[in-house]
């Protein structure tokens, strides 16, 4: 699904990641853990396309692909999702064109008709379910007076809606009280399939408590300074970054 | 003879215009209110006056120009003569007036004598004199005490190809008594695209008191027109008056409204939107006057321009001494699509009284490239992604119309109106 090999990424000039490598295989969960600043972030951006992160060396496979090359749409039509940290609030655009909008660019690239009102207006009747999204939110401008729990449901309906082979959660558990997280969770759970895989990028473990994740990784200075199972969560749960950081 | 001639108090008036126009000729950018806004290229040449009244009857159209899916009541003109007035299969209901203007210069005179440039100050504007001196055309709409009318009146100009450029001069006046209530629609627009001419409009409005009108002013002359647009209203006690004013064709328009609170309790909305591409200039001056204590007045226009077009915003708002209480708000937000593009933006705040609450901000800045690039992570092309913010910016000043029918029927004008700007995409 994805390779990624001796990443390295920069911000106005300044090294970010320094050499990641990453490996994930179709229907397994990752999780991407680490302190502020390690480069979590920085990871998800530039594997959705944001142009403000200059790839300074290093390669990406997606499918067979080399994701680097492609424009952001190209890499969201073929089924990659970011769900952002910080969801862009967009006065005047309707959250049900974009939604519309966004599913049919995938589905024309696919060279499938476009969706008709009644199927579309059923399958946001569904994926509303799995997010527990308030209707009303749908014909509101994108994220635009949402609180932060709508905002990040809002991405997750977006996900549900668009079904990506590969989506990576940026702090998608960030600011959310224990119902959203659980909520969020569940939608999260619901897209879970063999053919799909989901990187979940993390400061907590709180999420991990709900979403069970195959691989666990430590970033740290834009690396991966170690890898391993749940239990890796757990044990930095406790001993926080510290430890890790001192043995790199 | 222009109509009205042989009555002495409108003869007055015209000769009276004729003087200070001589006088005052053509504003030039020595003018403060003329300093990004050059007439020298239009005055040059030579227009062709429309002097000939108009050859349609009330209740006759000879030519229906749209159709009337919202029951307006219709008054259509061309190249400045009057066409028509057709209210459709339903009589307007008693107490609404709307006719030829020119009509009642020649027949009715004393009817309009209480409005008609009584509250315009010609020594501002030279253009004003003209239209006073020479305008033969144009409507009157006169809505009786308590009468509240749902269906929009729409004043349709609307000019064709003629042999040289013609001028024209249309003079509207909208009287609203006490407590009335009406929605009028003013459209000036061209048949062919390419169509050389100048109108030259003065609009006079009157609020009664409590009296309500949603007024909408659509600009979509041929992009080789000269416009020129002023607007004059008059509110008494709690009146209120909505505007919305889309400038979106024309090679060189300028609008002034001035809108005077003249009385406690009135309050005024005026929302603006500029289209501009290729090398249009289009100029925006408003002027609010809050002259008694409690009004207010929520002002915001915004701009879009490609190419190298040229806009122009200069909002006054002058809040008198006695004018205690008033809230003011005004807001320039411009989206330049084009390195080549330029808007010059002043607000302009003079406050005389003490307890206000005033407020302004511009902006001229370029998409948000944060959006864009959230609608491209989401499967949506760069070119379409464009589109979307930018018909968002725009959809904003549309959604302000309270008419449904009406705010439908503009939000289509926008879309179209900003391919011109955009490209061949559709914008969703």
């Amino acid at each position: 699904m994805l390779e990624i090999e001796n990443l390295h990424a920069a911000v106005d000039q300044k090294p970010i990641l320094k050499g990641l490598n990453l490996s994930v295989k179709p229907g397994e969960i990752h999780a991407i853990m680490g302190p502020n600043g390690s480069g979590k972030s920085t990871l998800a951006n530039v594997l959705a396309g944001d142009e403000n992160y200059d790839v300074t060396q290093g390669n990406v496979m997606y499918q067979g692909m080399s994701l680097l090359e492609m424009a952001p749409e190209i890499r969201a039509r073929e089924g990659l999702f970011l769900a952002f940290q910080y969801p862009v609030e967009m006065p005047g655009v309707n959250n049900m064109v974009l939604l519309k909008a966004a599913l049919n660019a995938k589905l024309k690239h696919q060279g499938k008709e476009e969706i008709d009102a009644a199927d579309f207006l059923k399958l946001i009747k569904s994926r509303l379910e799995i997010v527990e999204m308030d209707r009303k939110l749908l014909n509101r401008s994108v994220n635009e007076g949402f609180s932060g729990g709508e905002k990040k449901r809002n991405e997750i309906l977006q996900m549900a809606v668009l079904e990506p082979q590969l989506a990576i959660l940026d702090e998608t558990d960030s600011g959310l009280d224990i119902d959203a997280l659980q909520t969020v969770s569940r939608g999260i759970n619901q897209l879970k399939s063999p053919s799909r895989s989901i990187v979940l990028v993390t400061h907590y473990q709180r999420i991990l408590d709900y979403v069970s994740p195959d691989f666990v990784h430590i970033l740290i200075n834009g690396q991966i300074a170690m890898s391993g199972d749940r239990e890796l969560a757990l044990e930095v749960e406790k001993r926080g970054y510290g430890w890790l950081e001192f043995q790199n | 003879m222009l109509p009205g001639s042989n009555h002495q108090w409108v003869q007055g008036l015209r000769e009276s215009a004729i003087k200070r126009f001589a006088e005052n000729g053509f504003p030039s950018r020595r003018d403060e209110e003329w300093k990004y806004t050059d007439l020298t290229g239009m005055s040059e040449q030579t227009f062709q006056p429309v002097v000939t009244p108009g050859t349609g009857s009330d209740g006759q159209p000879t030519e229906k120009s749209q159709i009337d899916h919202d029951n307006a009541i219709i008054i259509a003109f061309e190249n400045g003569r009057w066409l028509f007035t057709e209210a459709g299969l339903d009589l307007p209901p008693p107490g609404v007036t709307i006719t030829s203007l020119g009509k009642m210069l020649s027949d009715f005179p004393d009817r309009i004598k209480q409005h008609l440039a009584l509250f315009t100050n010609p020594a501002d504007h030279s253009l004003v004199s003209l239209n006073t001196a020479f305008s033969h055309e144009g409507a009157f709409v006169h809505i009786e005490k308590g009468v509240v009318l749902d269906r929009p009146i729409r004043l349709q100009y609307r000019s064709t190809s003629q042999d040289q450029p013609h001028l024209s001069l249309p003079r509207n006046l909208i009287v609203l008594e006490e407590g009335a209530e009406a929605v009028v629609v003013e459209t000036y627009a061209s048949e062919n695209p390419f169509a050389a001419y100048w109108n030259n409009i003065h609009t006079e409005v009157a609020l009664g008191q409590n009296a309500r009108l949603e007024h909408i002013q659509v600009q979509d002359e041929s992009l080789a027109a000269y416009h020129t647009t002023f607007t004059n209203v008059q509110q008494a006690r709690d009146s209120r008056y909505v505007s919305h004013v889309y400038a979106l064709g024309g090679l060189l328009a300028r609008s002034d409204l001035d809108v005077s609170l003249e009385d406690s309790g009135a309050e005024c909305e005026l929302n603006g939107l500029t289209l501009t591409s290729g090398n249009q200039h289009i100029d925006h001056h408003t002027r609010i006057d809050h002259i008694e204590p409690d009004c207010s007045s929520r002002e915001l226009y915004k701009g879009i321009l490609a190419d190298s077009s040229r806009g122009v915003f200069n909002g006054k708002i002058y809040v008198h001494p006695d004018a205690q209480r008033t809230a003011a708000f005004q807001s320039n937000p411009n989206l330049l699509l084009s390195r080549k593009a330029e808007i010059d933006t002043k607000p302009q705040l003079e406050i005389f009284a003490d307890d206000v609450k005033c407020s302004h901000g511009a902006t001229i800045g370029q998409l948000d490239q944060e959006a864009l690039f959230f609608l491209r992570s989401r499967g949506i092309d760069e070119l379409n992604a464009r589109n979307i913010l930018i018909s968002a910016f725009a959809q904003e000043i549309v959604k302000k119309v309270s008419h449904s029918e009406l705010q439908e029927e503009l939000s289509e004008l926008v879309s179209h109106s900003l391919l011109k700007l955009t490209g061949s995409h559709e914008v969703n």
